[in-house]
């Protein structure tokens, strides 16, 4: 599952248009919409709501191990001409002059530069970087929860010391991200490969719910269970468990003493 | 090869900083105040930034040039390490490097000359000792030497001290920098060999046996020094043929009689790194063998670990008597 933060309606309308999210009909503090692979949340202006956002529909979905943040939204820029997609390589935060370094692990299809995330809207740009009011708010709590490798910003730049900063049009607004839509597909789609690289579903191992209904197990010899399991269909894919092999009555310690002798006895070789 | 590279303002115009980014003009260069601010932070994932690591230029602050472990050497009394890198370019399963750091990218401390002056204090301690100094603890000596230049920097250090011993300890064939040199006869170039169904399965973009045997070879004939390092030893059932076949070929290919060392060693890990190595590759079958804990490191059951260092040890007396031979235990 990925989560696209934005901070404005305006923003997320092109998304949810594009990728035919759905709003969630029960009520939350933040607006989110959904399909089988995203979800978009509004968090509205500022790296707090930023945030909140962010954590509050990490709370909703429940722990993912590998979870895919992506903010997007509008800056400012120095340097970038309006209209310039671009992913962070450097979040600073201004009012605590923290640093962050987002690992981008895929060919960009769009530029990448630095950015400061400020409280206010002003009219000062910093050479080099752009200029936004979430990212750093988003950044650190979303890797609170995820692999920081999965976690990026995206932002398009609305103005530039040659056309600087204004109040922009929901339409106009709507309109840079829209324009960008290829540059956020091709980064959905790096994440989402990136996801089904390091994701592992705690897949339950051969012969664990059978052995389990034998006898009672502590949690910890659950544990062990599934790791002794795991180990042996590692060594051995093919094997074929016999049951006749756990004495009855069936105790706990003497399966787990049978399956250890078990793993002894597999080979171990590699092509 | 190197699309991002993070510098630290303070090594901003340090040369070897600057011939680095004039080699790499295209590389995305990001200014950070510590390299720990990119490498130590939380939430990273080694496996998926050995993808594409980044690379980081640093400067080294302390702690240049480090006593090694009792058991490490071949033989010395004043042994020491030094990483004047961190990671590797190579992507060996077994590696504790995995396990250790939080990020896969390669940090360059560039300030070189604070490592040689750090050796020098050192044999200043021990003016009627050889003293070993050993690079490839937290890095492949040579892997990524035709961008480091690390090798130029250090060899006309060590010519200048003949007390001063130097082993590099690599699986690379990156070896025209040291064919550039003279030979110093102060100086080992160790290569870290495996059968080669082991390099094929657990040491990831590392040059097949073969084309290190051919460097091994090349070093030999222009005068260098060469070393083995069979570690770390891998068990696998067949592991008597395996690394018989292995021995056989080093044999044959290469002088025996002008090997400088040779060296046995058990797979070994920290526990703590252990399990971070098992959680990045759950379904890796090396971590699922016999091992065991003992005193807080992980590796093979004691036995076995015994019968794997005495038969290779055995072997090795066999094809290489009077080569000096040591083994490598916790």
């Amino acid at each position: 599952m990925l989560t696209i933060v934005t901070a404005l309606l305006c923003e997320a309308r092109p998304l949810i248009s594009d990728f035919n999210l759905k709003k969630v009909p029960e009520s939350h503090p933040y607006p989110i919409y959904r399909n089988d692979e995203l979800n978009l949340v509004i968090s509205g202006i500022g790296k707090i709501a930023s945030a909140s956002a962010t954590a509050y529909v990490h709370a909703l979905n429940g722990s993912c191990n590998h979870s895919a943040w992506l903010n997007i939204g509008l800056a400012g820029h120095s340097d970038y001409e309006l209209e310039t997609g671009f992913l962070a390589i450097k979040i600073i935060d201004q009012s605590c002059h923290q640093s962050w370094y987002p690992s981008i692990i895929f060919e960009p299809s769009c530029q990448t530069g630095m950015l400061i995330t400020v409280d206010q809207v002003g009219k000062k740009y910093h050479p080099n970087y752009g200029v936004d009011m979430e990212a750093s708010g988003f950044y650190a709590t979303a890797c609170r929860f995820t692999t920081s490798e999965l976690v990026q910003c995206f932002k398009v730049v609305s103005d530039n010391p040659q056309t600087p900063v204004r109040k922009i049009a929901a339409n106009e607004a709507s309109k840079l991200i829209s324009d960008q839509m290829e540059h956020i597909s091709s980064i959905i789609d790096a994440l989402g490969q990136l996801q089904t690289e390091i994701d592992t579903p705690n897949q339950t191992p051969p012969f664990f719910n059978e052995i389990m209904a034998l006898c009672k197990m502590t949690h910890s010899e659950q544990l062990l269970l599934r790791e002794k399991l795991k180990r042996l269909f590692l060594l051995n894919p093919n094997h074929e468990m016999d049951f006749s092999l756990f004495v009855k009555p069936h105790q706990s310690k003497d399966i787990l003493f049978v399956l250890e002798k078990l793993i002894s006895e597999q080979k171990v070789l590699f092509q | 090869m190197i699309s991002t590279i993070y510098l630290e303002n303070e090594v901003r115009d340090h040369p070897v900083t600057k011939a680095l980014l004039l080699r790499f003009q295209n590389a995305t260069v990001i200014p950070c105040d510590r390299y720990t601010e990119v490498f130590n932070r939380k939430a990273q994932n080694f496996r998926l930034q050995k993808k594409k690591p980044s690379l980081i230029l640093a400067r080294k602050h302390h702690g240049f040039v480090m006593k090694a472990p009792d058991s490490y050497g071949i033989g010395g009394t004043q042994n020491y390490y030094f990483s004047h890198m961190l990671n590797c370019i190579y992507d060996c399963r077994y590696c504790f490097l995995q396990g250790m750091y939080r990020s896969a990218h390669y940090v360059l401390f560039v300030n070189y000359e604070d490592f040689t002056r750090s050796m020098e204090t050192i044999l200043d301690e021990h003016p009627d000792d050889e003293v070993w100094f050993y690079s490839g603890y937290d890095c492949d000596s040579l892997a990524f030497d035709p961008v480091t230049c690390f090798t130029d920097f250090i060899l006309p250090f060590f010519k200048k001290y003949d007390r001063a011993r130097l082993e590099f300890r690599t699986k690379s064939t990156q070896i025209r920098s040291l064919l550039k040199h003279i030979p110093l006869s102060n100086c080992v170039v160790a290569f870290s060999l495996s059968p080669e169904n082991i390099t094929q399965s657990l040491e990831a973009k590392t040059p097949p046996l073969i084309n290190r045997i051919e460097s091994m070879r090349r070093l030999q004939k222009a005068g260098w020094n060469v070393g083995i390092r069979f570690e770390p030893l891998i068990f696998s059932d067949d592991y008597k043929t395996r690394y018989g076949e292995l021995f056989s070929i080093v044999a044959s290919q290469l002088d025996m009689s002008r090997i400088h060392s040779i060296s046995v060693g058990a797979f070994r890990v920290p526990k703590p790194y252990f399990k971070t190595m098992v959680r990045l590759y759950p379904d890796e079958k090396l971590f699922a063998g016999p091992l065991e804990e003992e005193d807080g490191t992980i590796s093979y059951q004691q036995d076995l670990q015994e019968e794997m260092l005495e038969w290779c040890s055995q072997q090795i007396k066999q094809f290489a008597p009077a080569c000096h031979h040591y083994q490598c235990r916790n």
